[in-house]
């Protein structure tokens, strides 16, 4: 009966005894920054290992943690990725992991110490709690030059107690410490869906024992709580209709076992919008009534009027009879521009016209914008018109242009038989008017013309006088002939 | 009529010593908040997870990049509004986009990040300058930060604040209130900023 009254005794020691209540911490090789890149600081570790130690918790040896980071390649100090975390939680059962980081440590010009400490929660990954402190004599001076720190040896472990008096209280660890199962891995669909859209979350839990399958339920903003049917395994699945609303709506787990814990994940985001991008086309070029004309090439500029996630385009040029002859169409985000050089979709140069060009736009929720605009492709030479008249003693030349589009500029030669240039002109506008003496023998004239696109003309003229009709011409003749007699 | 005389002497001394008060302060003075540019609004939704990429260094203080980004980062933990990306989960999304740690990724390069650590924002930083200027009784340190709030959606800069203190701004009176070493000043630093973030409409996931 005693013997049986004492390991009841034992029993409910060991239960309740610290090292079984404890949580289980990793302290990680601290990094000394003063020491270059991979400096570590091993007397600052072991510091740090004795005090979590006299707090109750229990530290994993040094030597395993080394002996796990030689296993897994970290050839680092100061951080570690979700992955090692894991892995740290796996292999050494380790609840939470400390790293810190020595950011200074120096003894001139002035003794300082710098020191950053972060906690991480194993079970998702989470850095919990951070605390940096920077220390120097000129900190610590006292009335009477009492005790006053004199190294940076003397500094650190006022620094690092400085930070451990603010070791957190409660870590979550409670909440989680008994869930055997972890997300392995979630599938929120779509981050954007349109309104009254279904929504499906797909779910895999890692390390789900038998006969202890937690209740596994998601929580979405506006929808409450729905239950995850089980879809055979470790497969879980939900659905449920996009709110009608615009908005962001945050999704979470709730496992919850037979036991009564429960354990909270929050898994996502997903975004109702039912409006369609609001775009705009940019192009630059020569409006020319309701199109913009060019020549060899138009640069077409989209733009997203509101900043929001593209998922893809579409962009496509028709004929004045409304077929397709140019269409192009990617995932992902719109190009910064779109070069068109007046071709067809098989590399064929497209006839002088007018175009559309349609761009088309999905948002991440499949909501379409559509904007378009007409193009002229003009490819002829200027349409200008040269016409002569006698007044007077000379010519009077007159030159216009009929086209549509403007001149950019004109030039005009006017050669003498014996290959002398007898004069020139040239302009920016049109009409215009050229005065030439008439000559007495014939004189060529050489007009050449660019308009804005660039489309070129020349005319080369080998005689003047044929662009006088022969009436003006002998008139001026006679009236000549009329004042020498 | 002598006292009358040394009382005015007085009075006219004394307005000279508080005018001269005011100025010294006013020149000692530098702007009381970061400077904070707004290149667009923050998503409105709260962000729960965030990420900080590795700062970059543009001074000469050895490792002034990784001394401000761990501060920093330590700071972000601290304020407990969001859930930050593992710095190591960081490290290798960039390794594995070959972006060095002196360099800042392009927008495209943000978008993959954003999207391979699940993050509703993130944060990259420069130390424009770190230093510890020597004085007579020890060293004033100086720490200037460029700090940029970054849509991954988009790639595009929201947000971006410039910060410049000494440690002998933060004077009130003899020694005290100074800050001596790199370390607290950053991590000053970096609490103004955040401050004045979370002021200026920055929401994290408890928001």
């Amino acid at each position: 009966m005693p013997f049986r009254r004492g390991f009841i005794l034992l029993l409910l020691a060991l239960l309740w005894s610290p090292s079984a209540m404890a949580e289980k911490i990793a302290v990680f090789p601290i990094e000394d920054l003063s020491q270059g890149p991979n400096g570590v600081d091993f007397a600052l570790t072991e510091y740090l290992e004795k005090d979590l130690e006299a707090r109750g918790l229990e530290v994993v040896s040094q030597e395993a943690v080394i002996s796990f980071m030689a296993r897994n390649r970290i050839r680092w100090l100061g951080f570690l990725n979700t992955y090692n975390i894991s892995q740290v939680r796996k292999e050494l059962g380790a609840d939470l992991i400390l790293l810190g980081t020595v950011s200074q440590r120096s003894e001139k010009p002035a003794t300082a110490f710098g020191i950053v400490l972060y906690l991480i929660r194993t079970d998702d990954a989470r850095t919990v709690w951070s605390q940096a402190r920077g220390l120097s004599c000129n900190d610590m001076r006292h009335v009477l030059g009492i005790a006053e720190p004199r190294s940076a040896e003397d500094l650190w472990p006022i620094a690092v107690q400085d930070i451990l008096e603010n070791w957190p209280e409660d870590m979550g660890l409670d909440r989680d410490q008994n869930a055997v199962s972890e997300i392995a891995q979630v599938d929120l669909g779509k981050r954007y869906v349109s309104p009254g859209k279904k929504v499906t979350c797909n779910l895999r839990l890692r390390s789900t024992e038998e006969g202890n399958r937690p209740e596994v339920t998601l929580r979405v903003r506006g929808r409450g709580h729905l239950r995850m049917r089980h879809k055979g395994g470790d497969l879980y699945q939900a659905s449920w209709t996009a709110s009608a609303t615009e908005g962001s709506y945050p999704v979470s787990l709730i496992l919850h076992w037979p036991s009564g814990k429960h354990k909270v994940a929050f898994l996502g985001i997903h975004h109702v919008d039912s409006n369609p991008p609001a775009l705009a086309l940019g192009i630059r070029g020569l409006r020319l009534q309701d199109a913009v004309a060019f020549r060899d090439r138009i640069l077409i500029i989209p733009r997203l009027l509101e900043r929001e996630p593209v998922s893809r385009w579409d962009f496509s040029v028709q004929d004045d009879q409304g077929r397709t002859i140019l269409q192009e169409d990617r995932e992902g985000n719109l190009p910064k521009c779109f070069v068109w050089q007046g071709r067809a979709g098989d590399g064929s140069r497209v006839g002088d016209g007018n175009y559309q060009v349609v761009v088309k736009v999905w948002d991440q929720a499949q909501n379409m914008a559509v904007v378009s605009e007409r193009l002229a492709v003009m490819r002829n030479p200027p349409d200008m018109v040269l016409e002569a008249e006698t007044r007077g003693q000379g010519l009077v030349l007159d030159i216009r242009n009929e086209g549509k589009v403007p001149i950019a500029f004109w030039h005009m030669e006017i050669w003498d038989d014996d290959g002398n240039l007898i004069k020139t002109a040239d302009g920016e506008t049109l009409p215009a008017e050229v005065d030439v003496e008439l000559p007495e023998s014939a004189v060529e004239c050489v007009l050449t013309a660019k308009d804005i696109l660039g489309n070129q003309f020349r005319r080369e003229i080998k005689d003047l006088k044929l662009l006088v009709s022969r009436e003006d011409v002998e008139g001026i003749v006679t009236e000549e002939w009329s004042m020498e007699f | 009529m002598k006292d009358a005389v040394f009382t005015k002497d007085k009075l006219c001394l004394s307005l000279w010593l508080v005018l001269s008060l005011v100025l010294l302060c006013l020149a000692a003075c530098g702007p009381k908040v970061p400077n904070l540019v707004k290149y667009a609004s923050l998503p409105d939704e709260r962000i729960c997870r965030i990420a900080v990429l590795p700062f970059v260094s543009e001074t000469d203080y050895p490792l002034a990049d990784t001394i401000a980004y761990r501060v920093f980062m330590g700071e972000l933990v601290q304020t407990g509004r969001f859930d930050l990306a593992q710095e190591g989960d960081v490290r290798e999304v960039l390794r594995h986009m070959r972006i060095w740690p002196s360099q800042q990724p392009h927008i495209e390069q943000i978008k993959i990040l954003g999207d391979r650590l699940r993050v509703g924002l993130i944060i990259t930083g420069t130390v424009v300058e770190m230093a510890e200027v020597p004085m007579a009784d020890g060293v004033n340190p100086v720490i200037a930060l460029s700090l940029r709030i970054v849509d991954p959606l988009s790639g595009e800069t929201l947000w971006h604040t410039y910060h410049r203190r000494e440690g002998e701004y933060y004077r009130k009176v003899m020694h005290f209130g100074v800050l001596n070493t790199v370390t607290s000043l950053v991590h000053q630093v970096s609490q103004e900023v955040l401050d004045l973030w979370f002021k200026k409409g920055l929401k994290g996931c408890t928001d």
